[in-house]
């Protein structure tokens, strides 16, 4: 049967020629533009509504009640924006992570995309960086609409700050959407267990409790980094920053040794 | 060209997994090239076009290729020229600016034969390659892969259709409950001319017992599908004496063929069945 079609690619085959990850970050970057990074916005933009909101109505109800939050207290500023700093940190990470490794897996997207010359802890590292530069970006846009809102205040920790817990909650996100399928559960679970830990059993555990404490992430510090983030006054607590930063950096190199070391199909 | 047949089951989609170092042998070693499979991938990348086809569904199908292209290694010059020339020998033009899901099974298949052909690999794995593909465009894809031989290229093609497989492969391997049964060596006379059951249409004109001529000449004959007749598997000369036999008694022979392909009948001895 004769055919239109033609066939000829080429006469030879390739040499070895390595994947442009950097060229496709771009696309890494605009996937997470187009889907995490507005959802982001919507939901930690709604959560600020929320807590701002009745805020608001209160003063108003007062006889000297302020034109518009740029009227309110700076004390006041600082620790709205230091909880909604928390819940921003949280949310961006867990939507910009969630899901990186353990899609591909369950979905079978692993399979056209590693038949490439690229390994799967280059390949996933840099998806990791370029969904980090995507949370950067976005905090960037709300923290602008924060100031527009309160008036401009330059806070020079605010922006290493969310890149620090980007690193600690992302690297724990990171191995665990590499290990298993339930990826935001078992975040969600790690964290509320650390924070329950370190509230019932406070700094001065002992034994088996001190133990279990280092090996849960260390929830208790975050307070110290929102707060130096969000204020001019607060000391550095750079333990707490080592600790956090290094838990996650662990983590995501944890992650990277499991994608190297264990097949990417269940068989 | 090396072709993989087997039952369901066998093992081949298996093979092919452990061929890209998507999962690792419980025993034995597996080397392409004199490298581990993951290690000879990860530098040399493979053409693979997977049974199950898994996009992104919120792909489009020209920024799909772009991105298997670039992450294939090509060049913006390169990636821009292929990606162009696998939309046009896949016939894909009027699908380009669609999403994945908005693709049918078949341009979908297309597609996911168009990602790897991108690049001009030194191996090719095609596992059910016209899976879901229109008689068309399954008769062209087995143009596109005829174009697709080179001298220092292997390509694998595991398949259920054994015509195909016959039709392109250069040798076919068949496994069964994940060991290699045989090689059935396409290019060799042999495998072309084998002790295979024999499917034959007769009629006859009035008086005769087309029927009864054919059990008196061919003892074993049963009756198979559509009105004709198997005959159990003979040598030629015996099968020319009794045709000739048979037409010698008024009946008209309209078709005697091989009952199954000469790959068929090494397939069903490979896998007893």
């Amino acid at each position: 049967m004769s055919s239109t079609v033609d066939p000829t690619f080429s006469t030879t085959v390739a040499s070895s020629r390595p994947a442009r990850l950097g060229r496709y970050s771009l696309w890494m970057f605009r996937d997470y533009v187009l889907n995490q990074g507005p959802a982001t916005i919507l939901v930690v933009g709604l959560l600020a509504y929320v807590t701002i909101a009745p805020a608001k109505a209160m003063m108003q109800a007062s006889p000297r009640a302020p034109q518009g939050m740029h009227e309110w207290s700076p004390l006041m500023l600082a620790q709205m924006l230091r909880s909604l700093l928390g819940t921003f940190v949280f949310l961006a990470t867990l939507f910009a992570t969630n899901g990186l490794i353990s899609n591909d897996k369950k979905l079978g997207y692993y399979r056209f995309l590693f038949a490439k010359p690229v390994s799967a802890p280059t390949y996933y590292a840099t998806a990791f960086l370029a969904n980090g530069v995507g949370v950067m970006l976005v905090a960037g846009i709300l923290y602008t609409t924060w100031c527009v809102a309160t008036g401009w205040t330059w806070f020079p920790w605010l922006f290493p700050m969310i890149a620090l817990m980007y690193l600690a909650y992302g690297g724990i996100a990171f191995l665990l959407s590499a290990i298993t399928r339930f990826d935001w559960l078992s975040l969600v679970s790690v964290l509320f267990a650390a924070n329950i830990v370190w509230d019932l059993w406070g700094p001065d555990a002992t034994g088996w409790r001190w133990f279990v404490q280092r090996l849960l992430p260390p929830a208790n510090k975050t307070t110290a980094i929102y707060s130096f983030a969000t204020s001019h006054f607060a000391q550095a607590d750079w333990k707490a920053m080592v600790w956090l930063g290094g838990y996650g950096a662990l983590c995501f190199v944890l992650g990277l040794l499991w994608l190297r070391k264990r097949p990417l199909a269940a068989a | 060209m090396l072709g993989l047949a087997g039952p369901n089951g066998a093992g081949k989609s298996t093979l092919i997994s452990l061929m890209l170092g998507f999962i690792q042998p419980t025993d034995g070693e597996l080397r392409l090239d004199g490298l581990p499979p993951r290690q000879f991938v990860e530098r040399f990348g493979v053409g693979y076009l997977s049974e199950l086809i898994s996009m992104p569904p919120r792909w489009k199908l020209e920024h799909a290729l772009r991105r298997y292209g670039t992450l294939a290694g090509l060049s913006d010059e390169e990636l821009h020229s292929r990606v162009d020339l696998a939309i046009a020998t896949l016939g894909l033009e009027e699908h380009r600016g669609k999403q994945v899901r908005q693709l049918s099974k078949g341009n979908l298949q297309r597609l996911g034969l168009a990602q790897a052909l991108l690049r001009e690999d030194r191996i090719l794995i095609l596992d059910e390659p016209t899976h879901g593909l229109d008689p068309v465009w399954t008769q062209k894809f087995r143009d596109v892969v005829v174009g697709l031989r080179r001298p220092n290229r292997a390509i694998f093609i595991a398949s259920h259709n054994l015509d195909e497989l016959q039709r392109l492969c250069d040798r076919v391997a068949i496994i069964d409950h994940g060991k290699l049964q045989r090689v059935v060596d396409m290019r060799a006379p042999q495998s072309r001319v084998t002790l295979s059951p024999y499917s034959l249409s007769v009629s006859a004109p009035e008086g005769v017992d087309a029927g009864a001529e054919v059990r008196r000449t061919f003892p074993n004959a049963r009756v198979g599908e559509a009105g004709s007749w198997e005959i159990d598997p003979l040598p030629l000369p015996a099968l020319n004496e009794g045709l000739v036999a048979l037409i010698g008694r008024g009946v008209l022979v309209a078709s005697v063929t091989p009952a199954h392909t000469a790959l068929e009948q090494q397939f069903r001895e490979a896998v007893g069945q």
